[in-house]
């Protein structure tokens, strides 16, 4: 356990510094700033998308659950 | 020490419903992979736009797109949309009755694709090509993969349209079919402002 912990962090601190030690951010190196403007712009922008489109169908499934629900026990009080 | 008894429930059993059909359901989950891909392709539009020298977007010496044009086009596809709607609510109350505006909806969906294709026709002879510039190469991405996605939703209408004329469409057959129009009718306008606007 405490070799699977002191390789985590090792992967930890590698996946922090590689990033700048490989001029990895596309972002940064941009010269124009409308260019980084549109990079952040659109990356926040694909970020919600899947996040909104997964999430509203979430809520939606889950209120028709409930309404079935409710369906469900209002049925089970007629028969009774 | 007394025997125990057991109360039998005799009452129906609760018989849980599907939240979702699991056409639809599929439906949804190529949509959002669908909804990505052209999230991706704009969003590169969006980002080669902004790295152009002094801002000069079309580029000089490229053909203008015809966006008066597309846009009743897109009036065409729009309503497309509003007709399937229709026919929806149709069907909820007598499946006979959504077989007419479904055919309209499939004959605007195809007029938007063949009069897309005209409008390309024309643009390939004025020297817009995919590799004229990268203006063009985006064009016809985007465009593109639109088109065929179009085509791909307009066949599957089609199927639907011949089966309800069968009498033998569900319900959750034309739901599914009209999850994918639906997608094809929404994501135009974004693929037009930022492209031809």
């Amino acid at each position: 356990m405490k070799r699977y912990a002191q390789l985590g962090i090792l992967a930890l601190i590698v996946l922090l510094v590689a990033p700048s030690v490989a001029w990895a951010c596309p972002a940064c190196l941009v010269t124009s700033e409308e260019s980084r403007v549109a990079f952040a712009q659109t990356a926040i922008a694909l970020t919600l998308l899947p996040l909104g489109m997964v999430g509203s169908v979430g809520i939606w499934l889950r209120r028709r659950a409930r309404d079935n629900e409710a369906e469900d026990i209002e049925a089970e009080s007629d028969q009774d | 020490m007394g025997a125990s008894t057991v109360t039998l429930d005799r009452r129906e059993p609760r018989r849980s419903k599907p939240l979702i059909s699991n056409g639809v359901m599929g439906m949804l989950l190529f949509v959002f992979t669908e909804a990505m891909l052209f999230a991706g392709l704009i969003s590169a539009h969006i980002i080669f736009m902004s790295g152009q020298v002094g801002q000069l977007w079309p580029p000089p010496g490229q053909p203008r797109l015809p966006f008066a044009e597309t846009a009743v086009n897109s009036a065409a596809l729009m309503v497309s949309g509003g007709i399937l709607l229709l026919s929806h609510l149709a069907f909820r109350v007598d499946p006979r009755r959504a077989l007419i505006p479904l055919g309209m909806a499939v004959a605007l969906g195809a007029f938007f694709v063949g009069f897309q294709g005209m409008e390309w026709l024309g643009l390939l002879r004025e020297g817009l090509t995919l590799r004229s510039s990268t203006y063009g190469a985006f064009f016809y991405l985007i465009v593109g993969a639109h088109a065929l996605h179009a085509v791909a939703a307009i066949t599957c209408l089609g199927w639907a349209w011949a089966r309800l004329k069968q009498g033998v469409l569900t319900d959750t057959e034309f739901k599914t079919v009209q999850v994918f129009w639906y997608f094809v009718v929404l994501v135009w306008p974004m693929i037009y402002f930022q492209v031809y606007l």
